[in-house]
């Protein structure tokens, strides 16, 4: 092959494409100053910015392999930028080059300025430029953020990569072993009895609650709907840890609610059986029957509460549509679609449920400000008028959890 | 409409190499192992015909030429730079001694172990740069020049004496020559080892001068040099390859170079090559128009030896990659015409 190539350089040393697969030729063999040199060639007699900015790259991975050339390499990735853009090899193979010299603020820069600038939808470069997807600039991002300062954005950004994307062993051990290092994302949003008068629908009993359990809220949510009601009944579905951001655990110990909960794991279902009293099941959820299962266990009528929270989000979906919505009716849903993470089923869920007849109390519900993961509903026959009047936002905004039931101003 | 061209067109046009190759020649890629070599350049490699066996000297630098030819993807200093490890300003240079194949590809490289002669560099070029491969009195030597023992990088050529063993190949006496005179001149490179008579060079060529070394009193003197020879209208005819007998003729690669500047006054360069013939009375017979070997700017030869029925070329291409052309004599005579 190399005799190949070489003997079409000789015969059309001004092709640029000639000059090119000469130059992969050399880099295979790891002749990088050899390759340099075609791949300028290539890139000067090219007469097309895809063609220069692939050559300049290669070149830039060339110098890489020859290392201490940091100040060459940079500039030839920037020159790489101003050719294409909205290309996103160059943007990550700087931020990367950055960040192996410990520049974290220009690696952050540059990752931001690509994850902004570049598109994510173009066919790939002919070559490999170890550029991995879009989750190569996202996790670049992560990386420099915690050594910029801004070390809660990297932890979100480690927590969503390792949620929300498909990465290559690579990524996916390092994700992981940032986390480890790193640690996990704040994701709680605790309660306290200072936020009482704040109270978006204040029900019976808010003032005299201490703290709750739920991620977001969700466990208020469900009694400011209700109205604070005592001995209420729930099915949760995906109910894990039978404390630590359970939805139902204030429900059943402080509101005197039965129900029963479900997770397909078996180690957090023994813990909820040995810390709770209602009832749980180690099931895998998208395999149940649920209108023989509500009466085998002995449930009928009407619930005030349905979680459902399974991963992924499409799991999640899969299940509501196994619910059995004309027999059995919900005052509150709670329906996690991690919108941040896929996109594709928060839109579907609503017109589900709104098919079904549920009202969207507040959608896009967060526990930040960027982070949309679940839609809040209510059922209009089963929730007062006047608390339904209190509860619905209709804006499409994503709405923290303690701004929307706790906001500052009424 | 049909354009015809001859030779020496052809060659002006499109490269020494492709009209070789168009008339049954044969070009050879000499690369020695990355894992040696960390992948920069391998350059202007040096070709003799010892008895039967094929040798050549390859020189390996720490640096990658960087070389913009057209000017639209410069580097941040200029179009044409030695980017050299950023943690080492120094360009290094060192030699392996390789043997060739009747193929033309290499059996075996070793590097030249110069430890034992080696000092202090004390100036940013490092090594023995440039080195013809040939032998003397039977002994083998590099001859190329080492600007690395002065502090203002004095250039000299020098004669490494070498030992050739199965797979250790050693410099053993290195001797630093004088220029002819006062020895003042700041510079002496690519003298062209004169294969048949030791240690003479050929120093210039326009008009030819040649200098012989005399070991024994470490003196250099000019022993031809006749400047109403002067061919008015050329550039500088610079060494290149050693000096090759040719029949009753001597024949060589010369180069010159045009130096420039950008607008910004950045260096930038651009060599070209010609074939050169004396008779044995050091009178030019024949010079070729300029020529390159494959169309880069800059390329180097610093090798020619005749081997059957063809004439090898050993050169290198923009400091990065190093080859052989083979060109069989027939090409050659109608070329020189000679």
């Amino acid at each position: 092959m190399f005799a190949q190539r070489l003997q079409q350089y000789i015969n059309n040393h001004n092709d640029s494409m000639a000059n090119f697969a000469l130059a992969q030729e050399y880099e295979q063999m790891g002749q990088t100053g050899a390759a340099i040199s075609f791949y300028l060639r290539a890139a000067e007699r090219s007469t097309t910015d895809l063609e220069q900015y692939e050559s300049l790259i290669r070149m830039a991975l060339c110098f890489e392999r020859q290392k201490t050339r940091d100040d060459t390499e940079k500039v030839i990735l920037q020159k790489a930028i101003t050719l294409m853009i909205d290309r996103p090899e160059a943007y990550f193979l700087l931020s990367r080059l950055h960040e192996f010299n410990r520049e974290w603020h220009e690696s952050y820069t540059m990752a931001c300025v690509g994850l902004h600038a570049a598109r994510f939808d173009l066919d790939p470069l002919k070559t490999d430029t170890q550029y991995p997807g879009q989750y190569g600039l996202i996790f670049q991002k992560g990386v420099a953020s915690w050594w910029v300062g801004l070390c809660e954005e990297s932890r979100q950004i480690m927590h969503d990569l390792k949620f929300g994307h498909r990465m290559n062993d690579l990524f996916r051990l390092a994700v992981d072993r940032n986390l480890g290092n790193i640690g996990w994302p704040n994701t709680r949003t605790d309660y306290k009895p200072e936020l009482a008068s704040r109270a978006r629908a204040p029900f019976a009993g808010l003032d005299q609650l201490e703290h709750n359990h739920a991620q977001s809220y969700q466990d208020l949510f469900v009694l400011s709907a209700t109205g604070g009601k005592r001995n209420g009944r729930y099915l949760e579905i995906g109910c894990a840890e039978p404390f630590d951001s359970n939805n139902t655990a204030l429900l059943e110990t402080k509101f005197g609610w039965t129900g029963v909960s479900m997770d397909i794991n078996q180690q957090v279902v023994e813990q909820f059986m040995r810390e709770r009293d209602n009832l749980v099941f180690c099931l895998d959820a998208m395999r149940v029957d649920y209108a023989k299962f509500l009466l085998t266990v002995g449930f009928s009528g009407d619930f005030d509460y349905l979680q459902v929270d399974c991963d992924p989000p499409s799991h999640s979906f899969a299940i509501l549509q196994r619910i059995p919505f004309d027999t059995v009716r919900f005052a509150t849903i709670t329906f996690e679609h991690d919108y941040y993470v896929d996109p594709s089923i928060r839109d579907l869920s609503r017109k589900f449920l709104l098919g079904k007849g549920y009202v969207l109390a507040a959608g896009d519900i967060a526990y930040n400000h960027t982070h949309s993961y679940e839609d809040w509903w209510i059922h209009p026959d089963l929730v007062d008028p006047i608390i339904q009047q209190q509860l619905i936002d209709r804006s499409d905004q994503i709405k923290h959890a303690r701004d929307y039931l706790f906001p500052t101003a009424k | 409409m049909l354009v015809y061209m001859n030779l020496s067109q052809q060659i002006a046009q499109s490269g020494l190499v492709k009209s070789s190759l168009d008339r049954g020649g044969s070009i050879h890629p000499l690369i020695i192992p990355s894992e040696l070599t960390n992948g920069t350049g391998l350059m202007n490699p040096s070709i003799y015909l010892d008895g039967d066996q094929l040798l050549v000297n390859i020189r390996h630098v720490n640096y990658t030429l960087y070389h913009s030819e057209q000017k639209r993807f410069q580097h941040r200093y200029g179009p044409l730079q030695y980017l050299h490890p950023e943690n080492d300003r120094k360009l290094r240079t060192w030699n392996y001694f390789g043997v060739l194949n009747p193929d033309l590809a290499l059996k075996q490289i070793t590097a030249v172990d110069t430890t034992r002669l080696d000092v202090e560099p004390i100036w940013e070029f490092v090594g023995l740069e440039d080195a013809r491969l040939f032998r003397w009195d039977n002994k083998m030597f590099l001859s190329g020049v080492r600007r690395d023992t002065t502090t203002n990088g004095q250039g000299r050529m020098e004669l490494s004496e070498l030992s050739v063993k199965t797979n250790i190949v050693r410099e053993i006496k290195r001797t630093r020559i004088p220029a002819p005179g006062a020895n003042a001149s700041y510079c002496e490179k690519n003298w062209m080892p004169i294969l048949d008579q030791p240690y003479h060079y050929v120093k210039w060529s326009n008009p030819t001068e040649v200098v012989r070394f005399d070991p024994a009193t470490g003196i250099t003197e000019t022993v031809h040099l006749d400047e109403t020879k002067f061919i008015s209208g050329q550039p500088d005819f610079r060494g290149s390859s050693q000096v090759i007998p040719y029949g009753d003729l001597y024949l060589a690669l010369i180069h010159e170079v045009d130096l420039f500047k950008s607008e910004h006054g950045e260096k930038d360069a651009n060599y070209k090559h010609r074939f050169l013939v004396w008779d044995r009375s050091w009178n030019i017979v024949k010079f070729t128009d300029a020529f390159t070997f494959m169309n880069a700017d800059i390329e180097f030869c610093c090798g020619a030896a005749f081997v059957g029925d063809d004439l090898l070329l050993s050169f290198g291409f923009q400091d990065n990659a190093a080859f052989i052309l083979r060109m069989p004599k027939t090409v050659l005579r109608e070329y020189l015409g000679v």
